[in-house]
This record gives structure tokens, C-alpha cells and sequence, in this order.
């Protein structure tokens, strides 16, 4: 196989980058056996870090446009025509509180980092699930003043569920790709180290 | 819950590629093929290019390495003031642990 063949396998800007450099150092090494599924272990990670935060972004901006919906037609239920496209199936509003339980499990854990200095291993799971439930009742008060309105089914196992998932599975895509939200800063600031 | 003392220790699994390719660079820049023979050399460890270019790539995000400008298309890295801290940092870590574990064989 040719150096610039598994070269292919990696992300536009990360060829961009090390393409070169890679296919150079292939070029004088050769391929040697697992080198092949060691690189598409490296590109698949390398894609991960490309597409789970636009996944991200995306789900929130659904997110952002269902929660607004659902805030307008709490306060105004008489003024409120749903827009087609939010009117969601079951199967989007799962992945919609998926998404959403996972984003805010990240930001408590990293907002708990930040404050305490510390990792936290219960932190994600509970935000997870916190904000699944959360999501469900704000979407239950939308409905008893407006019936029509979509909602995601108040099912409190499936919430429970969900949220653990996505917290786990939030923290899972992080430690392959990296940190999902803010990058890590180049210092050296909690090794009590001057610097 | 975990404390939090060790940067390099963040990239988890990842680390000892990362910690290879730092050592690697401690006595001056290489460039990837150089690296990979050197690590070999040092370590007995084969690094794959996919593990190699990974490694790099996460140092680098990081601030610990640099890229050298180069005409060639392999380009050198080098250590920069943080990551050489890192790298100091890890290394007396290791050396406490090992110290710690020679003790108790004695003892055993």
C-alpha cells in the first residue's frame, strides 16, 4: 500500500498539516504489519476530533431552537403555531435529550474542575441525568398549557438511561479525542512548578 | 475523585507514546524518522507512524513541542520551556515511584 493511500484516511486539515512530514517518514520506514490498522486507529481518532464537537454544535443549536420554542409557547400558548420542522419525531427528541444531557454533563465537569481543581468521576453521570430530567419537566409544563405542543415522553427510566449514556458516552468520545470544549492551555499552571 | 497533579498524565493511554517522543526530544529536535529510531533504541518500542504522528500531534496541541521551519519535507520538532518542565515534572515522578518500588522488592 502507498504511503499517500493511508495517508487519505486522515482529516483535509490534518494532511494539510503532517501530510509531508507523514508520508515522508513512511516513505524511508516502510510499511510493517499492524502499521496499517495502527494508522487507521490514529485517522479514526483524528476524525473523531473533527466531527464529535460539529455534533455537538449541532445538537445544540436544535436544542436552542426547541428549548426557545417551547420558552414562546409557555408564555404566549394562544400566539404559538409550531414550525414543521420542529415538530420532532420520538427518535429525535431521544438524541435531542442525548445530546443536550451530554453537553451539560461536560460543562459541570469541566465548570467542577475549574472550581475545585479536581477531576470528578460522579460529576458527568449526574449532570447527565440531571439535565435529561430537567429538559423532560420544562417540556411537561409547556404541555398542560399547550397540549398540541411537542414533547419528549416523560418516561423517568428512559430519562435515567439517556442521561447516564450520554455522560459516559460524552466522557468516552473526550478521552479518545480530546476535550470536547475548550482546549487544554499550553501551561503549566497545577504542577507547582515556576514558570 | 482524582487530584489533579500531572498534565501529561491527562492524555491517559496516550501518554506513553507522548512520554517516548518527549524523552526522544530531550537531547535536541528530530525530526519523525529519527524519533521512531531513537525511541526504538531507547525503549524497545516500535512506534507504528499512525501512534507516532498521534503522539505528535496531541504534544503539539498542547504547547509541549514545536515544529522547526525546514525546506525538507521532514520537519524537526523541539521541546518547548513548558514541555520541558512536563517532561522534568513526569520524570522525577517516575523516579520517586521506582525508588519506592526498589525499596519494597529489598524489603520483600
Amino acid at each position: 500500500m502507498k504511503p499517500q493511500t493511508l495517508l487519505r484516511l486522515y482529516p483535509r486539515k490534518w494532511r494539510e498539516k503532517y501530510g509531508e512530514e507523514f508520508v515522508a517518514l513512511v516513505e524511508v520506514t516502510g510499511l510493517h504489519p499492524g502499521d496499517v490498522t495502527d494508522v487507521a486507529r490514529a485517522a479514526a481518532r483524528e476524525w473523531l476530533k473533527v466531527l464529535a464537537p460539529t455534533g455537538f454544535r449541532l445538537g445544540a443549536l436544535y436544542l436552542g431552537c426547541w428549548a426557545s420554542l417551547l420558552g414562546f409557547a409557555y408564555l404566549f400558548p394562544n400566539r404559538t403555531e409550531v414550525p414543521s420542522f420542529l415538530v420532532a419525531s420520538d427518535h429525535v427528541r431521544a438524541v435531542s435529550i442525548f445530546l443536550l444531557s451530554a453537553i451539560v454533563s461536560r460543562l459541570c465537569d469541566r465548570a467542577f474542575e475549574l472550581v475545585r481543581g479536581e477531576k470528578s468521576a460522579v460529576m458527568p453521570r449526574v449532570a447527565g441525568v440531571v439535565s435529561a430530567l430537567l429538559m423532560n419537566v420544562a417540556a411537561y409544563l409547556v404541555h398542560l398549557r399547550m397540549p398540541h405542543v411537542i414533547l419528549p415522553q416523560p418516561d423517568v427510566a428512559v430519562v435515567i438511561m439517556l442521561g447516564t449514556l450520554a455522560g459516559r458516552t460524552a466522557a468516552a468520545i473526550e478521552a479518545l479525542s480530546g476535550p470536547l470544549w475548550t482546549p487544554r492551555p499550553p501551561s503549566i499552571r497545577g504542577l507547582g512548578l515556576s514558570a | 475523585m482524582t487530584k489533579h497533579t500531572d498534565d501529561l498524565q491527562d492524555l491517559g493511554r496516550f501518554s506513553e507514546p507522548a512520554l517516548l517522543i518527549m524523552i526522544s526530544l530531550a537531547d535536541g529536535p528530530k525530526h519523525g524518522y529519527a524519533m521512531t529510531e531513537d525511541i526504538a533504541r531507547i525503549s524497545g518500542q516500535k512506534l507504528g507512524p499512525g501512534t507516532l504522528y498521534g503522539g505528535i500531534t496531541r504534544l503539539e496541541a498542547r504547547g509541549w513541542i514545536e515544529p522547526l521551519p525546514s525546506d525538507d519535507r521532514r520537519r524537526p520538532y523541539k521541546l518547548t520551556v513548558s514541555g520541558h518542565k512536563v517532561l522534568k515534572h513526569r520524570l522525577a515522578a517516575i523516579k520517586a515511584m521506582a525508588k519506592i518500588a526498589t525499596t519494597r522488592l529489598a524489603d520483600a
